[in-house]
């Protein structure tokens, strides 16, 4: 008798627990909303932890490198290597500015509003669900960031955007490679528009491509062409790996990013708003 | 001593499952799931305390899962909340006592709630998880070694 109300009570609170989890899931379906405040506070909480196990981690790693393994070597070369990102995204970003442009008085008056600040950011977090949706990083709204900035790999190649909620000291970046991201593109040769779409696998595919457009090479540059409003154009965002005509309207296009997620443990955040351009 | 030990243990498992999720997660690699330390947390309370503190942990440690992830809150709450209670009751029904019939339980526990997790998110929520990389699929096993393993320490 006893067993059976202790089992009676077990089931009761399994149930209790189901409902909660089936009301949080519920909630988000109609409007797919990303910022219920439970999540918000959840993140709140443990993206700081997040930070403190990578500070803790990095403590080690650093003592080791810094003052057993190479003396004073590795911090010459992690200003270097900082120096040499902000220097490099900025020659990205200006070099293809002034490709696109042609007229000197235009590209004065481009030229003026991306005088912008770069944030160096540590990615101190992936996704849980999917590594190819997201990761966290370790600067946030206190450090000038907001939703919709641009972020770059060290190599100047296009990562994502920052997403709501941004927090104090860390924040979000949406991936391109993620399936629900969408990112206005061209190809190099032929500026073949299309918008990129990831698979969540790690590959992106170019979609709203028609079959009577111009020809796709495989090999062939995509950069991002600045029509979605979010991303500035020119930016280098991956190669095409595959093309086929199996649909009767539209060519599968599949390209690879530049960015490399392996390892990826630094990043640029673009402080600057691109739709204002 | 060896009372304060015993208390000792399962806050120690939560703290470790914390730590070492967010240690494994904090840089981008392409074997980023092959281990869950929230599953094997949620396996090993719920072997210890039974289904209702394996139901309540795994509610918990599924929704901090979902608050890092980029879509769906709540999906990994459900299926760790069914994965605790279920592991707790089994456990406490069934002969679960030799090791290796501990092992396969666990493991089909554990691979139950992995598909049911995938499942889900595929047919309901859009949303792929990264299958294409093989470390998706050995999970449930990896859990299933490190929680029984474990368990076996902690009993002995």
């Amino acid at each position: 008798m006893v067993l059976q109300t202790r089992e009676k009570r077990s089931f009761h609170f399994f149930l209790f627990l189901i409902i909660i989890n089936l009301i949080l899931l519920s909630l988000q379906v109609p409007l797919s909303q990303d910022k219920t405040l439970m999540k918000q506070v959840l993140l709140g909480l443990f993206t700081p932890l997040q930070a403190g196990v990578n500070w803790i981690w990095k403590g080690i790693e650093n003592l080791w490198l810094d003052y057993i393994f190479l003396k004073n070597v590795r911090t010459q070369n992690a200003q270097l290597a900082a120096e040499n990102l902000l220097l490099r995204q900025e020659n990205i970003l200006l070099r293809h500015v002034l490709e696109k442009l042609e007229k000197e008085q235009e590209i004065k008056e481009r030229l003026e509003p991306l005088k912008f600040p770069i944030v160096v950011a540590a990615v101190i977090g992936v996704d849980a669900g999917n590594i190819f949706q997201s990761i966290i990083i370790n600067r946030g709204a206190h450090h000038g960031i907001k939703a919709n900035m641009v972020v770059l790999d060290p190599e100047g190649n296009l990562v994502g955007r920052i997403i709501d909620p941004v927090l104090p000291w860390s924040c979000r970046v949406q991936l391109i490679t993620d399936e629900t991201s969408g990112t206005g593109v061209i190809t190099s040769r032929q500026a073949v528009s299309g918008i990129l779409r990831g698979d969540g696998q790690g590959r992106c595919y170019l979609d709203y491509v028609l079959i009577s457009s111009p020809e796709v090479f495989i090999g062939e540059k995509v950069l991002t062409s600045g029509l979605d409003g979010i991303y500035p154009a020119g930016l280098q965002v991956g190669q095409v790996i595959s093309v086929s005509t199996e649909d009767a309207l539209f060519k599968k296009i599949e390209v690879e990013p530049f960015f490399q997620l392996n390892g990826l443990r630094q990043v640029a955040v673009i402080c600057f708003d691109f739709s204002r351009l | 001593m060896k009372a304060l030990r015993k208390s000792l243990i399962s806050p120690l498992i939560v703290a470790s499952a914390i730590i070492l999720q967010i240690w494994w997660r904090s840089v981008p690699h392409y074997y980023g799931d092959l281990f869950n330390f929230f599953s094997i947390a949620v396996i090993l309370l719920a072997l210890r305390h039974g289904e209702e503190i394996g139901a309540l942990s795994g509610t918990v440690a599924g929704l901090i899962q979902d608050s890092l992830t980029l879509h769906v809150f709540g999906l990994a709450g459900l299926t760790k909340t069914g994965l605790g209670f279920v592991v707790g009751l089994a456990y406490r029904k069934l002969n679960l006592t030799p090791f290796i019939n501990q092992l396969f339980f666990i493991f089909m526990a554990a691979s139950l709630e992995h598909l049911i997790w995938a499942g889900l998110a595929n047919l309901i929520f859009n949303f792929n998880p990264a299958v294409k990389l093989g470390a998706f699929w050995f999970q449930p096993l990896t859990t299933t070694l490190i929680a029984g393993f474990i368990f076996k320490l902690i009993k002995s």
